[in-house]
């Protein structure tokens, strides 16, 4: 046997990261493109997701419950941010990016001061090996991607198949028609940035069991959701899967051979190159950038 | 009109005259604070440039401070550079990166341009850490042994010091305090305000926007670049750290808590930041929780920062 | 063979604009005299401002070519435009308005008198040009004041000593006289009247007293192409022009 397993091994790990990143990173696009700001603190709703996991499994003993209950909390927080910081900034982007930067550290040593500077475990919902033929793969890190992915199609129906996504998507194109069409601009504002948060804990949730709950976590996480959004394109849910597969493919070959810093630093060049190239991003429709 | 004009002129070097005569009173906890503060100072003035002036906020200045920090380190470790040599290469690297970044980065604008400096920002963070057997990485590395004193004929700068410290900080802070000074009263400086309030108008009056914007950038990464020099020469420590996202963020804070576009405002911000962070270290591990609530509280209520808010209210000829 | 006093000032050939599903600017050839007066009117969404914003170059042509003095200027940037004597106006009016009246005018004035990218000038000469260009709008006792703490019509007045500093070969006005008094409208047509011996001026106008007192040459725009074109007295009595503007 040559290198073919680890490769092999290398695109599946790589096909779960780009899963789980492509679900934080539409929590962030989904964001930017209805309200028009970047949540910097949108890392911390994800490892909030994963420490909160950890709680829960730990002492509810149910990854399941952990799976609602953490999306739900963290929904929560994001709707109380929403409600008086944002709001009160009115939603000036560079603000928020200040106020949110602001939030980060609060969330990260909160964090700290609780749950402690520790790396913690939580063990996989289920154990089973997927046979294929020469080796086996975790069966749990099929059901992260298949649970990724449902979750990012259950957003796609929310957007295009429901009168909230209409509203969403009116909001999206032009704030001030969408509200003169009656369309509850505060409340779409409110559900889409606690929908955002939730997308990402409930990606916190998920990679827990791979990759262990700890306060720092979150910005790997909103760098890697940076560099998906900007080379698939705001706003779009295509080119979020797309970008999410291209950067989750590179992690996992390259993690095989070098360092997965290596790969970090190729998959942040990739962005340079994107932006010299097309600097609306690979999908991007917009006017935006 | 946009001119200096004496009072503001008399009142900056004022400034500089007081920093200068107060390391002769100054106790030595305080004298050692100071020196740090004038640094970062340097490093926020040129911060300043960009966000105050041209309305560009970037999350990507710890890899210009960077490069000129392990412009100095790097080459007095490995080549032997003496430290003016070593600063001159730190200069000309952070001219030359900060040219490069933005040249690739000003493509983007408002949003993106923050979340693409940060990207590049934190790659040259990563490649810190992926040659850590050149860079010592997190560890990092101590030059204080290679800093040899310059014999200057009848006097020697010895780097060991804390007087040549205090006035080498002194010094790198008055150049870039001066700088804004000028910047600010001078032609480009009105350009640069224009980009920042209506850069479509600016771009009508025929100014090539793109390229005013890169001489702000380069101009802000080159005094970022020169602080991280004078950082690496005084404090003689170069770690992975200074090139982290904190310490991109960092300039953001002092800036935006002195009073954005004010000359004075960077200074104000960094003195009283650092001495809150040491204070509140003193008791707390988590001085972070101190710099997450001052930015939110900052931008919630008080968005002009100290020096914008007092211009507005009473020193309207502060520039 | 054409002599060089036959190159119009400006032309545009087949030039077209199309945004996602609609072409604004359809295929439009038009030329511009030296020292004229054109003003182009038609109803709204009829591609004025579409077609202005493509020869100042804040919009690129989907198709087509833009000659100013017989130079193809079609992939110029905006700003090498402005230098070369194409200054726009904005339909809405576009100032800085944190900083004064006088620095509004001023950026205008070092913009033509500074010399290299860092604007090496001297200042009494910008301070003087910068004060004649406020005189001739009227503006000289509100130097000092905030650009956006003017009444709106002297915002207008300021916008456009700001387009007058920058001595223009082809200025455009995008609906100048909007939202003015009667007043401020005489000034403004005065104005105009006074800078076209010497300038050339692209117009867009509503207000056809205006349109009649001023254009030397009229295009009639309608739905991205151009209908009608001529002298005021003929286009006036035009009938497919008359069914756009009367409904008949």
């Amino acid at each position: 046997m040559g290198i073919e397993v680890p490769i092999t091994l290398g695109i599946l790990d790589g096909v779960v990261v780009a899963m789980v990143a492509a679900l934080t990173a539409l929590g962030l696009s989904l964001v930017f493109g209805i309200m028009r700001i970047v949540n910097v603190s949108h890392g911390e709703f994800y490892m909030l997701g994963a420490i909160i996991a950890w709680f829960v499994v730990t002492y509810l003993g149910s990854f399941l419950l952990a799976l609602v209950l953490a999306p739900l909390a963290v929904g929560g927080l994001a709707t109380a941010v929403e409600r008086t910081i944002l709001k009160k900034i009115r939603y000036d982007p560079e603000s928020t990016i200040v106020a949110t930067i602001g939030l980060l550290y609060a969330i990260q040593q909160v964090v700290l001061a609780t749950f402690g500077p520790y790396a913690r475990e939580v063990s996989p919902p289920f154990y089973f090996r997927v046979d294929l033929g020469f080796f086996g793969y975790s069966g749990y890190k099929v059901g992260v991607a298949v649970i990724s992915a449902i979750l990012i199609a259950a957003v796609y129906l929310l957007i295009y198949k429901t009168r909230l996504g209409l509203f969403m998507r009116a909001t999206q194109q032009d704030t001030e028609i969408a509200q003169a069409f009656g369309v509850p601009v505060r409340k779409v504002y409110t559900v889409s940035f606690a929908l955002g948060a939730a997308l990402a804990a409930a990606a916190g949730v998920l990679i827990v069991p791979i990759q262990q709950a700890y306060y720092l976590m979150g910005l790997d996480a909103l760098l890697l959701s940076f560099i998906i959004v900007i080379v698939g394109g705001l706003g779009s849910i295509k080119g979020t899967l797309v970008a999410a597969l291209i950067v989750g493919l590179l992690d996992g070959v390259v993690s095989v051979f070098f360092s997965p810093t290596l790969s970090r630093i190729l998959s942040s060049l990739l962005v340079a190159g994107v932006i010299l190239v097309r600097p609306r991003g690979l999908f991007g429709s917009g006017k935006t950038m | 009109m946009r001119e200096i004009g004496s009072l503001p002129a008399i009142f900056h070097l004022s400034i500089i005259a007081a920093l200068f005569v107060a390391q002769f009173i100054l106790p030595p906890f305080h004298h050692s604070m100071l020196t740090r503060i004038m640094v970062l100072a340097a490093y926020a003035s040129g911060y300043n440039i960009l966000l105050g002036y041209t309305g560009l906020m970037s999350l990507g200045h710890a890899m210009l401070f960077s490069t000129g920090l392990y412009s100095v380190g790097l080459t007095i470790l490995y080549l032997g550079f003496e430290p003016l040599a070593a600063f001159t290469v730190a200069l000309i690297s952070s001219l030359v990166i900060s040219l490069l970044l933005g040249a690739i980065t000003l493509r983007t604008s408002g949003v993106f341009f923050l979340i693409v400096t940060m990207i590049f920002s934190q790659v040259f963070y990563l490649t810190t850490l992926y040659f850590n057997n050149i860079t010592y990485g997190d560890q990092g590395f101590v030059i204080s042994q290679y800093l040899h004193p310059i014999n200057m004929g009848f006097f020697q700068i010895d780097f060991a010091d804390r007087t040549v410290k205090y006035n080498l900080s002194l010094l790198v802070f008055s150049v870039a305090f001066l700088l804004s000074l000028y910047v600010s009263r001078s032609p480009l400086g009105l350009v640069l305000a224009a980009i920042k309030e209506n850069p479509d108008r600016a771009e009508m009056l025929g100014y090539n926007t793109y390229r005013y914007k890169l001489i702000a950038f380069a101009l802000s990464g080159t005094i970022a670049g020169m602080s991280g020099a004078v950082y690496a020469l005084v404090f003689s420590y170069i770690g992975s750290s200074l090139a982290f996202i904190h310490n991109s963020i960092n300039p953001l804070l002092w800036t935006l808590l002195g009073g954005a576009g004010t000359t004075t405002g960077p200074l104000v911000g960094t003195m009283l930041m650092v001495y809150v962070i040491d204070v509140t270290s003193s008791f707390t591990e988590s001085y972070l929780v101190v710099v997450g609530i001052a930015l939110i509280l900052i931008i919630l209520g008080f968005p002009k920062g100290i020096v914008g808010s007092i211009r507005k209210r009473w020193l309207t000829w502060l520039p | 063979m054409a002599s060089v006093e036959d190159v119009p000032l400006l032309e545009t050939q087949g030039l077209s604009k199309r945004f996602a599903g609609l072409e604004a600017v359809k295929s439009v050839d038009l030329r511009l005299e030296k020292e004229t007066v054109r003003a182009i009117i038609g109803p709204n969404g009829a591609g004025k401002t579409t077609l202005v914003n493509l020869i100042s170059g804040r919009l690129k042509p989907t198709s087509g070519k833009i000659y100013y003095r017989g130079v193809d200027i079609t992939n110029l940037p905006a700003h090498k435009r402005a230098s070369m004597g194409i200054v726009y106006t904005f339909q809405i009016v576009s100032l800085f308005p944190s900083l004064t009246v006088f620095e509004n005018v001023v950026l205008a004035v070092q913009r033509r008198l500074g010399r290299g990218i860092l604007l090496r000038l001297d200042r009494d000469s910008v301070y003087r040009q910068s004060e004649k260009a406020l005189e001739l709008v009227g503006l000289e006792d509100e130097a000092e004041l905030e650009a956006g703490a003017l009444p709106y019509g002297h915002q207008r007045l300021l916008d456009i000593a700001m387009a007058l500093a920058l001595q223009p070969v082809l200025l455009i006005l995008d609906e100048p006289t909007q939202g003015l008094s009667a007043g401020e409208i005489e000034k403004i047509t005065d104005l105009v009247k006074k800078l076209s011996k010497n300038t050339t001026i692209l117009l867009i106008e509503h207000n056809i007293s205006v349109v009649m007192e001023l254009a030397h040459k009229i295009t009639v725009m309608a739905d991205g192409s151009i209908l009608a074109e001529g002298p005021p007295s003929e286009v006036e009595k035009d009938v497919r022009v008359q069914s756009i503007y009367l409904g008949v």
